[in-house]
């Protein structure tokens, strides 16, 4: 440990949608710095002993549940595992997520985006005989390199980043984005899933899915899990010009 | 008043949650998953280790079956569990993972041929039959006979939440000692080695533990050792259940996963048990829960949800205008800095008596919480005022039932009491509270019936040996003996309902098939 513990400055956007009078502004608050500190912890203690009414959104605090993604010094990433020590100036500039509905400060609405997301896709497997399964039997065989495979790409946690890192997105309110593009070739990939071709073509074969992505490919830069998104995308993009 | 009506209501849209609303849904009931967070937010996403089901596919787990996962659990238990629980369980898990993987789950599959593994500390080389090649495979997680944790990669608990919630999703609903420590700034630590496991094994097994190495603590787990500190990871009790989930004093109240002492962990979970549960329990308990929807039509009077309503409602409206009272957040630090030092892994009678006094304390001090941030919506302080007291009272039964339990089992390790007492504690910590206003909780227990068991209380065969038996021990496994004896022509799944004859819903009787061995 170094001899003096720096003092951190967090400048925190705060806003209360819900509150009478409320304005947006950002508010600064100042954190003596602990070995190991991330700014989960920070945040949290501000919230302790600064100021309460502080909203931000965590669950598993270990970079797994997704939920803590906001926009960190111009860009967003899991607050969750970024350390403070990190940050040479000890300054640190936290906004919420863009391209999402806000809640209050830190903490916006993707559970709202992800399960409308999930109904667009049909994020699950379609297999009309999947109900029909003897689960007393031994299970249908997968070569264990393709479960890897879809083991790769399930990896998402639906944190958003890549949706408020997309530019795409911002100019198509409805684009589909990343993480949706990831689940789908995820569920393409999947022997299980009996969709067709044709079929994944009606969830995304227009200028709100895959082909209206610029390629500017924020997605692949911020995704928190590394996730081979523009590999993906560019798969899904051909599959897809292939079939009209 | 607007009262939302429903046939089942869910609370916790973890595994066990989403999989009781799916099997009530199935069977056309409408649903409602309460959730504080998307689903797929929830903390079943961080179990990595796995899933125990008895599918011997993986020649490390040759010969296991329900009978051995059903040993493994009532041993690791320390005879605590339920076994007619136990059972339903070790005979459900194999369907459950094969139900998860029809739904997505990517497992990990077995590889045909040779490969290198780990074996206490060792390198050693394994041959996996080619017979096997695609099914199901299995690691080790300790505690058990055979390999049997099933998992994906690094992520099972991620893979298996994503593939239930879709699942739901589908279905159309879903609302929302102070030992040998190092010192650190957090507390005393100790040094995890797995280097010894290499490169290519921890990046693909273990590359969440990894990425929490480097992101968190800046260092290499492939060439360095990482600091562990032991903390409360998982709680064996829960809200009490009968065999089918229900509560035994509140009816219509089902419980299952975490949240419940449906009691398949006895004292001690086995690892790659409590994701198990989760699924396995919501299988069984959603069945039961449906059964109940079908049996009883809701009858409410309106008065009762307007009492509980305006109750909660001045709860909160106290808390809002009260100008001068303690600080919920230094409440939950004290709270668990005495769990920490006092309530610990080792454990002794003068140490619980004083956690025990100075909870007492913290839980008249929280009825006198005031808050800074007096307003009634998305306030973070508020919901810390509604929670901890409660988190206080739950820290109080398990210091409570700690202090008065003289003995050591499964993971309650008394210093003063080493021994494992048969004789006078084969049986279960039942806390209540009275009031809101109680100082402490009231306590009672449930026996443990030796007589019943199918599996009589003996050693694990881990750890020491210190036991004071049940007078009841060698009787139980003289007719046990008896039993075998006389039904020498029977298979061990006659011989197994005539141990123990526990009602499985119809749906999952069937016997398990395994690679090499068919349905026996």
């Amino acid at each position: 440990m170094s001899d003096q513990a720096r003092v951190l400055k967090f400048q925190i956007f705060r806003y209360n949608p819900l509150k009478k009078g409320d304005k947006p502004r950002m508010v600064t608050y100042e954190v003596t710095e602990a070995p190991g500190m991330t700014i989960f912890i920070a945040l949290n203690e501000i919230r302790e002993t600064q100021d309460p009414s502080l909203q931000f959104d965590f669950v598993c605090r270990a970079g797994i549940c997704g939920s803590c993604a906001m926009v960190i010094n111009g860009q967003p990433d899991l607050a969750c595992r970024t350390l403070t020590a990190n940050f040479k100036d000890g300054e640190i500039k936290l906004l919420p997520l863009p391209g999402f509905e806000l809640i209050g400060d830190l903490s916006v609405n993707t559970g709202k985006f992800m399960r409308a997301m999930s109904e667009r896709i049909e994020s699950w497997i379609h297999d009309q005989h999947a109900d029909d399964v003897n689960y007393d039997k031994l299970e249908e065989r997968m070569d264990p390199d393709v479960a890897e495979e879809i083991y790769e790409l399930e990896r998402c946690v639906e944190c958003g980043a890549c949706v408020s890192a997309c530019a795409t997105k911002r100019m198509r309110p409805d684009f589909l984005s990343a993480v949706g593009f990831m689940h789908l070739a995820r569920f393409a990939l999947d022997p299980r899933d009996k969709r067709t071709d044709e079929e994944f073509y009606e969830i995304m074969g227009n200028d709100d899915g895959v082909f209206g992505c610029m390629t500017l490919l924020g997605c692949e830069d911020y995704c928190p899990k590394d996730l081979p998104h523009q590999t993906q995308i560019a798969y899904l993009r051909r599959k897809m010009a292939l079939i009209k | 008043m607007k009262v939302i009506y429903t046939d089942s209501l869910v609370i916790g849209g973890g595994l066990a949650g989403l999989r009781v609303a799916i099997a009530a849904m199935q069977r056309g009931y409408d649903t409602i998953v309460l959730s504080l967070i998307p689903a797929k937010r929830s903390h079943s996403a961080a179990a990595q280790g796995g899933m125990q089901a008895s599918l011997g596919a993986c020649v490390k787990g040759e010969g296991d079956d329900e009978d051995v996962h059903f040993g493994d659990t009532v041993k690791g238990s320390d005879w605590g569990c339920d076994q007619d629980v136990a059972r339903m369980f070790v005979n459900t898990a194999p369907k459950a993972i094969r139900q998860l993987a029809a739904w997505g789950v990517p497992w990990s599959r077995v590889r045909g041929g040779d490969r290198e593994v780990i074996i206490n500390g060792e390198k050693v080389t394994i041959t996996e039959n080619h017979e096997a090649h695609g099914l199901i495979t299995a690691r080790d997680f300790g505690g058990t006979k055979k390999w049997r944790t099933c998992f994906t990669s690094d992520g099972t608990g991620h893979t298996m939440l994503y593939a239930m919630d879709n699942k739901a999703i589908e279905l159309g609903t879903e609302h929302m000692r102070k030992g040998k420590g190092v010192p650190s700034p957090y507390g005393d630590h100790l040094w995890l080695d797995i280097t010894l496991l290499g490169r290519k094994h921890i990046e693909k097994n273990l590359r969440e533990v990894k990425e929490i190495c480097e992101y968190f603590l800046g260092i290499d787990p492939v060439k360095e050792y990482i600091p562990v500190r032991p903390t409360q990871h998982y709680s064996m009790g829960g809200v009490r259940t009968n065999a089918t989930g229900e509560s035994p004093t509140l009816k219509g109240l089902f419980s299952a996963g975490e949240a419940a002492c449906w009691d398949m962990h006895g004292f001690n979970r086995l690892g790659g048990n409590s994701v198990a549960e989760t699924v396995v329990a919501g299988m069984l308990v959603g069945e039961f829960v449906a059964d109940y929807c079908a049996a009883n039509p809701l009858k409410v009077s309106t008065a009762t949800i307007a009492h509980f309503l305006k109750k909660e409602e001045n709860k909160i409206t106290d808390l809002l205008v009260r100008d001068f009272g303690e600080n919920p957040f230094e409440l939950k630090a004290q709270m668990q800095k005495i769990m920490m030092d006092k309530v610990g892994i080792f454990r002794n009678g003068p140490d619980l008596e004083q956690a025990v006094e100075e909870l007492t304390v913290l839980n008249q001090r929280a009825r006198n919480i005031a808050l800074r941030n007096r307003i009634s919506s998305s306030n973070p302080e508020l919901v810390e005022a509604i929670r901890v007291p409660k988190m206080i009272k739950l820290a109080q039964c398990v210091a409570y039932g700690a202090l008065l339990r003289t003995e050591s089992r499964g993971a309650h390790a008394r210093e003063d009491y080493p021994e494992r007492n048969d004789r006078d504690w084969l049986r279960r910590t039942l806390t209540t509270w009275k009031d809101d206003g109680s100082d402490l909780p009231d306590i009672s227990y449930e026996d443990l019936d030796v007589m019943k068991m199918e599996m009589p209380p003996g050693s694990r065969g881990y750890g020491v040996d210190n036991i004071i038996l049940h007078p009841d021990s060698e009787k139980r496994m003289a007719e046990i003996e008896e039993i075998k004896k006389t039904n020498s022509a029977a298979d061990r799944l006659e011989l197994q309902q005539l141990l123990n004859p526990t009602p499985i819903p119809e749906k999952f009787k069937g016997k398990n098939e395994r690679i090499g061995r068919g349905y026996k």
